[in-house]
Formats: C-alpha cells, structure tokens, sequence
C-alpha cells in the first residue's frame, strides 16, 4: 500500500494527474497503512462508549457517512461553473445525457460479468459519470466498502481523459463530421442565467427527488455566482470553502484504503471497468450526436466531437475535444465554447444517473 | 434477500436520464425564448470568427482574443497572437 500511496503522490506532482486530490488520496492511504497509527477510516466503525474516536474516522463519520461533504463540493462547483454556453444551446443537454452510457455499461458488466451485487455495480458505473464527488457521493451510500479504489479509478480516469478520449474520437468521426464549424451560439439575457439554477433545481428534484441534494447544491452555488449580488459567498463556496472540503475529502478517502482490502482482485477489476465506463461514454456522447445530425437541418449540424465532452469532466474534456477538432482541421475548427455545452450538462446528467440508482437501489 | 434486477434497473435509469434532460432543454429553450438577451442588434449580426491558434498559444486564449477583438472590430480576423514579454 505505500507503493500505491508513493504512486499516487507521484501521479500528481510529477505528472499533474488531479493533483488537488491524489495528493490527499495518496497520504491518507499511506496514513491509513501506518501500524498502530489509528488513522484508518472505515464504513463499519463502531466505537466502544468512552473511545475517543481517531481523527480521520471522524472525518470520515461526519463527512462522508453523512453525505455532506460531496454537496458541498458540488457548490463549490457551480460557484465555479458557468452555464452560458449550455443555455446558448439547449440540445447539447441531450449530449450531456447520451454520454452517461458508459455508466451503464459498465454496471452491468460489473454485475453480470465480474460477479459484483447491484449496489457495488452501480458504484462502479458511475465512474463513467467523470464526476468524483458524484462518485463519492454514491460510493459511501451503496458500497461504502469500494470507496477508495471507486475513488481512485474515478480521478485516475479523469486525469487520463487526454489520452482516452482521442482514439475514440479518431475512430467514430470523419474527417468531414470533424469539420463542422457550428454557428455562433446565441447570446443569453442575465435574466434568463439567474432563472436557470432555480428552474433546473426544481423539476430535476420534483422528477427525481434522490438527485436533489447534488444538483440542488450544484444550482445553489451556480446561484450565488449568476446574481451578481453574492459575490463573497460565491468565492466562499468556490475557493476557500470547495479547498477545505476537497482537502477532507481526499484525505479520507485515502484513509479508507486499507492494505488488507484494497489490494484485491475487485480493486483490479474496478480499473478495468472505469476504463471501460469511460469509454463508452465518450462513444456514447459522439454516436448520440451523430444521430442527432439525422434530424437536423445542414445548417444546424451539431460537430460530433463535442458529444465526447459530455462526460463530465469539466473543463478537461472540453479542452481535448477543442484540441483534437483544432489540429484535425488545421485550426479552422475551434468548438472549445460548443464543447462546454455538453461539458457542464454532463455534471447535471451523472447527478441524475446517480440519483437514479439511489432512488432504484437504496 | 432476491438480488435486483439490474439490467431493468440500468434501462430504466438511463431512459430516465435522457428523459428528463430532453425536458429540460425544450424548458431551456422556453426559457431563453420567454428572456431574450436584449443587446445591441448590430451584435447579433456580428460574425465570429478566429483562425489557427499558433503553436504554443492557448486554444482558449485565442478564441477570447477573437471574442474581444470581435466585440470591437464586428467581422474582424484574428490571424497572428504575439506574446511580448
């Protein structure tokens, strides 16, 4: 385990592969290792009365088994976010939609395939959702035991989206589909970005009540950034606040990584399958795009590149996605702006798949 | 206890998930329909356009400069970024 942990900390700083998490996942797992050292978290602690509880396990119990600490980085996030070019742009929601494919496939290759029970399955999926607080968020509901490898592929993943991503992209496009240069998007009224978090709150939580604590704090904190009138909670939630959690957050997931179950055969598994997950979302959101095309007219073809950037690793995906069509086409190209469209909803679409799974499985 | 059926469950939550994010974007579009961005008409009209980035520039960078540049001088073209130090 200290050689994974070396690993990750060096994944991170050598490599910049998500080093804002990787770095706390890999000390807390070295942390969590330490002989007689009491800085391990787990899912079944249950402490004698007058024990005082060990520091990480606290964190764990009151973060992570509360569920409270992935909400409040998915405030963070839309303090972050800028929606615009999803406004612009209404349809790209549809591509943000189609590329949570892989979740499902890997899910079910989890189940039927490796052998996993539904819940450990559907934690597994969600990987493809490219959302680690989602991730998380459903790990420590329905397989709080697979956390730390969910976690790690999850963000390993995420971090290699500049090497998956192309040869799927090469091997599904055209170079002519490549070359669509998609109009302008329209502008969008201040009005309408304010109205946009409350609105997507309410029927997202009236439809599927599970999703709610995600993407209502993903909106709220979109909120505070949109109104113009809450600028420092909006860098509250998406600076220091977002920083203190994701420091938690990392270190305790880290801390979950016990030798003794996180080097098995399942955590080996778990990478296969979020490599597929994620591969298959990638496809997912291209063919969807593709086939969207059939039904619009010449003038409003959507390039299919961007249905990749529906995973939802924001902005990364949207950057790989620009920097494939730019060099495909010689930069006459340039969708970075259309790929945020599907980027952004991409968050929105694996929040709802997870709420979907709670709402099924729980 | 009967284990889930999960292949069910996967149909019916992506059928979900494309759904309610189909609703959603009819609504946004509502949305954006009932409050117009109510700017300057020559801004609609203006083309966007922007050329190669040069090796070594941003891709982003290059096409907030042509966003800028384009918001001043409507139909200009970007063809050279220069990074003086």
């Amino acid at each position: 385990m200290f050689g994974i942990s070396g690993l990750l900390v060096y994944l991170a700083v050598r490599k910049n592969y998500e080093p804002l998490l990787l770095i706390p996942i890999g000390f807390g797992a070295m942390l969590a290792n330490l002989p007689a050292a009491m800085l391990s978290a787990s899912s079944g602690y249950h402490p004698e009365p007058d024990q005082t509880i060990p520091l990480l396990q606290l964190i764990y119990s009151m973060g992570i088994k509360t569920q409270l600490l992935p909400p409040v980085i998915f405030m963070g996030v839309g303090a972050l976010t800028d929606f615009r070019p999803l406004l612009s742009r209404p349809i790209t929601l549809l591509l943000g939609a189609a590329a949570q494919l892989g979740i499902f496939v890997a899910a079910l290759g989890a189940f039927y395939i490796f052998g996993f029970k539904a819940e450990e399955a559907a934690s597994i999926g969600i990987i493809g959702g490219a959302d680690g607080p989602t991730s998380i968020y459903l790990t420590a509901i329905l397989a709080p035991h697979l956390l730390g490898a969910v976690a790690v592929a999850a963000y390993s993943y995420m971090a290699l989206v500049p090497v998956i991503q192309p040869p799927i992209l090469r091997l599904l496009t055209t170079p002519k589909e490549r070359a669509i240069n998609m109009p302008q998007a329209r502008p969008v009224s201040q009005t309408a970005v304010i109205i946009f978090p409350i609105f997507i709150t309410v029927l997202t939580a009236l439809a599927i009540p599970s999703s709610a604590p995600l993407i209502g704090m993903l909106m709220f904190g979109n909120l505070l950034r949109e109104s113009g009138a809450t600028d420092r909670l909006s860098k509250t939630a998406g600076g220091a606040l977002i920083n203190i959690v994701t420091i938690f957050l990392g270190l305790v997931v880290g801390a979950t990584m016990q030798g003794d179950t996180f080097l098995s055969a399942q955590t080996l598994f778990i990478l296969v399958l979020g490599a597929i997950a994620f591969a298959f979302s990638t496809a997912g959101g291209i063919l969807f795009a593709k086939l969207l095309n059939l039904f619009l007219p010449e003038a409003k073809r959507i390039n299919p590149c961007i249905g990749a950037a529906g995973v939802s690793a924001v902005p990364m995906s949207a950057r790989v996605v620009q920097k494939f069509v730019s060099e495909e086409t010689d930069g006459q190209v340039n969708p970075l702006m259309a790929a945020m469209g599907p980027n952004v909803a991409g968050v929105i679409g694996s929040a709802v798949a997870a709420g979907m799974f709670l709402a099924l499985l729980r | 206890m009967e284990e889930p059926n999960l292949l069910v469950i996967c149909l019916n939550a992506f059928a979900a998930v494309l759904i309610l994010l189909t609703i959603l974007s009819g609504a946004l579009r509502g949305l954006i329909e009932l409050f117009p961005e109510r700017g300057d008409p020559n801004k609609e009209a203006q083309k966007f356009t922007t050329t190669a980035p040069q090796p070594g520039t941003d891709a982003a960078i290059a096409v907030a400069i042509a966003t800028a540049a384009n918001a001043i001088i409507p139909g200009a073209r970007v063809t050279r970024i220069e990074e003086i130090k």
